[in-house]
């Protein structure tokens, strides 16, 4: 076979690496209309004799293109779809030649389905304006993941994951804590049974149908006043906060917020949220070093623990109103626990379950919470959002 | 360090690593002259384009939810490979996102049930510890071998040539099993429910664990060596298998020092803060004055130290091993050298973390193309044979290549 009377067709001189031969032999690739030719180069002028021939309908599966970059090297392989003998021979652009000249004849005469760098992501990658739509387009895909996608994931699959998953988790987690944070309860037996008891009535009066299974434990604290919910159903309540409020109502309310983070699951929601929030994370800025990931993972957490109080404040007015409580009390705890001086400092407070209440901030002001205000900054990084805020919104229940 | 270097490498190369190597190797390879030829690496990637690729990766990914993660790693690291030139050849990665869309699948899923089975229970925990240690070095190995066989150069692929999982498994599973299990077991020993026990056990705690975290001290140096040993010594070209060569001192003293270098920076602020802390710190007359000076000169402080005792050690290890690793590896015809300047690369992070940090991660690109540079541009290949006729002996195929490749339906392929 002898292609010779083709001289006019586009040929690209390429070195051939076919696994066999002992060195790059030079060869000339040549597209006509119905198939490109590995032609052997004999002479600078006049084609060679035919070593391969590829019909142009199979160009996209014999051979990967290579895709357009500013200085990489540009080779063309053989794939195992094309002749055995030639599965994984390479062909490649001389080193010494500049690699758009090879871009801008393949761009000119091979199809843009077979030519990779004619895609739409090559062709982004490969100019700014398409990297800056690109990055305008993920900010907004980030933003609204984050705000909305993730949380809708989340409860998905946590609607997924059986009760008995919480349950186990809750128990493991209540063991844990039990070795390190809590000890038995001080509290006399009827005062917890009086609790108990007018707490789960309330829970009745709230969820008349389907009422959740609740399992409320108290515990003598070594961490200060606290309050908190674990997935599956267990509560656990201190010593400590029954006695300072000191009045049964406050600690309804405080159980009715903590029974909001029950009935929506917001354990395994948090689970679920940092876990795929790390998986990110590490997908966009691979091992470079944890320090770098561990600032947005710790800052997008908190801000989905503080959309998580929020929610559960929600059901606590409701909890109350089902009760027959006023939300003001819970007004009176933000205030009891302001004038609280915790016993240690809130490092401790980071070792918490997610849904744990933060210990009280150190303050002397006891006038209207209104004339302080928290600055952004630690509202940003803080598991919850601000007491005046949350102390307005039972307020304002209060008033309705 | 030099001279060390030298006597080393010229005892390798006479005695000893050619006649392993040599074995069944096609007569076509020419014997090792005494004059040596050297190649540096050089690498052509540029920090604003891979940015740009990175952009639309990431774009990609997160509409496609993660399934778009191997075409996107794909492309990453055929740009990486396409401007890592030897002698004027690029590298080519062959590696099909397809095939890997399978095997991270597999890895994605094992990890979130290793990382959830803990929150279940401590046994649940155990035994998603026990299942990740027993098939890890498999994941490892495989991983390794599918890196292999899709890279290539001059056209010639590259192989990991391990037969048989036992190396893996001593190196790889065996100290998982140090770090891992004890942690564990104490955990479920301290789950003892009454107090009393809580108390003894708390006592015996702490004198075991002083004790493994001392006896892993010892040993990790070992079996980090054990592991890029099984790595050095199992890369192939064609017929030209590598050989790792470094005494397992060495890898001690890098720890060591490494170590010595994070101990002078904490012992550096400690001496700050001892010197700085207010002298009248008793009287609390004067204590909220005191709170003012702690939190503006010892925060700083603190953030600083955090900082340093990140970035600093982790630099010096990874210069000072890289040097050590690929000093070391070759064989009787071919080996590499590693000169990188430790001082320049730890400049160079801590660099990229500032830049990286005031961009609010838009620097990360250019950082990691920053580093490649250095670490790739300070080796060299040094050929005791011209590389031509190097690549003439390795194009003589080796029958066991094609197993490689139907070995890795999976495509794991863990790791940057």
């Amino acid at each position: 076979m002898n292609s010779s009377a083709h001289t006019a067709l586009p040929r690209l001189v390429l070195n051939l690496l076919d696994g066999r031969s002992a060195s790059p032999q030079p060869v000339m690739l040549e597209i006509s209309e119905h198939s490109a030719q590995i032609l052997r180069r004999q002479s600078a002028d006049l084609a060679g004799n035919l070593l391969l021939e590829i019909p142009l309908d199979k160009l996209r599966t014999q051979m990967h293109w290579p895709e357009a970059t500013s200085r990489g090297a540009r080779i063309i392989e053989l794939t195992d779809q094309a002749p055995p003998e030639w599965e994984g021979a390479q062909l490649q652009w001389p080193s010494d030649q500049d690699p758009k000249a090879f871009d801008a004849w393949v761009a000119q005469h091979v199809s843009r389905s077979v030519n990779p760098s004619a895609g739409f992501v090559v062709r982004a990658q490969q100019s700014w304006r398409g990297v800056a739509v690109a990055f305008v387009l993920l900010m907004a895909v980030i933003g609204g993941l984050y705000l909305w996608g993730l949380p809708i994931v989340a409860r998905g699959i946590t609607a997924l994951v059986p009760q008995a998953a919480d349950h186990a988790i809750g128990r493991n987690a209540l063991q844990q804590i039990d070795g390190r944070w809590m000890k038995p309860s001080k509290l006399p037996l009827e005062d917890q049974n009086r609790i108990r008891e007018r707490f789960l009535a309330g829970v009745k009066a709230q969820y008349p149908k389907d009422t959740p299974e609740i399992q409320l434990e108290f515990r003598k604290s070594e961490i200060g006043p606290n309050a908190f919910a674990l997935p599956g159903g267990i509560m656990v309540m201190t010593d400590e906060l029954v006695k300072l409020v000191k009045d049964d109502e406050v600690v309804l309310g405080v159980l009715g917020h903590e029974l909001g983070h029950i009935t929506r699951r917001h354990g395994m929601r948090q689970l679920v949220q940092v876990g795929v929030l790390q998986g990110v994370l590490s997908v966009a800025f691979g091992d470079y070093g944890s320090l770098i990931t561990a600032a947005p993972l710790i800052l997008g957490s908190m801000a989905y623990s503080r959309a998580h109080e929020r929610e559960a404040d929600d059901d606590s007015i409701a909890y109350m109103r089902a009760a027959n409580i006023s939300p003001l009390v819970m007004v009176k705890f933000f205030q009891a626990a302001r004038n609280d001086k915790p016993p240690k400092k809130d490092k401790d407070g980071k070792d918490l379950p997610p849904s744990a209440e933060p210990p009280a901030p150190v303050d002397k002001a006891d006038q209207p919470p209104k004339t302080k205000k928290t600055p952004l900054g630690f509202s940003i990084i803080s598991s919850h959002p601000l007491d005046e805020e949350r102390m307005d919104k039972f307020r304002k229940a209060a008033g309705q | 360090m030099i001279s060390q270097n030298n006597n080393v490498s010229h005892s390798i190369q006479l005695e000893k690593a050619g006649v392993t190597a040599m074995t069944g190797m096609p007569p076509a390879l020419p014997e090792p002259s005494a004059h040596i030829e050297s190649t540096p690496i050089e690498f052509s990637g540029a920090g604003g384009e891979y940015f740009r690729i990175w952009i639309v990766n990431l774009l990609l990914i997160m509409v496609t939810f993660g399934i778009y993660y191997p075409w996107a790693k794909v492309r990453k690291l055929k740009y990486f490979y396409n401007n890592t030139r030897i002698d004027d050849h690029a590298l080519e990665f062959h590696g099909e996102p397809k095939k890997m869309l399978r095997g991270t699948i597999i890895a994605g899923v094992l990890f979130s049930m290793y990382s959830l089975a803990s929150d279940f229970s401590a046994i649940a925990g155990l035994m998603a510890l026990v299942v990740m240690i027993a098939i890890a070095p498999v994941l490892f190995q495989a991983s390794m071998r599918f890196r292999l066989a899709n890279s290539s150069w001059r056209g010639i692929r590259m192989r990991f040539v391990a037969q048989g999982y036992r190396e893996a498994y001593t190196c790889v599973a065996l100290p998982l099993a140090l770090v891992l299990l004890p942690g564990i077991l104490i955990a479920l020993l301290a789950d003892g429910n009454d107090e009393k026990s809580r108390a003894v056990s708390g006592n015996a705690l702490a004198t075991t664990g002083g004790a493994i975290v001392l006896l892993l001290a010892i040993v990790l140096p070992y079996f980090f060596w054990r592991i890029k040993r099984f790595q050095h010594n199992h890369y192939a070209w064609g017929p030209l298998k590598t050989e790792y060569r470094s005494p397992t001192i060495e890898t001690y003293k890098v720890f060591g020092m490494t170590l010595l270098v994070a101990l002078i920076i904490a012992a550096g602020f400690a001496a700050m803060v001892f010197a700085m802390w207010p002298s009248n710190v008793g009287s609390t007359r004067s204590w909220s004055r005191n709170l003012g000076i702690i939190f503006t000169l010892f925060v700083p402080l603190f953030f600083g130290f955090v900082i340093l005792i990140n970035i600093l050690p982790r630099a010096y290890f990874t210069a000072k091993m890289q040097n050590l690793l690929w000093s070391r590896t070759g064989n009787r015809h071919f080996r590499f050298k590693s000169e990188l300047g430790v001082g320049k690369f730890i400049g160079l992070q801590f660099k990229n973390y500032f830049l990286i940090l005031i961009t609010l991660g838009l620097y990360w690109p250019f950082a990691v193309i920053a580093t490649l540079r250095m670490k790739l541009e300070a080796i060299s290949l040094k050929s005791r044979v011209a590389l031509d006729k190097l690549s003439d002996a390795a194009r003589t195929r080796d029958n066991d290549a094609a197993g490689d490749m139907a070995a890795d339906i999976f495509g794991f392929d863990v790791g940057m």
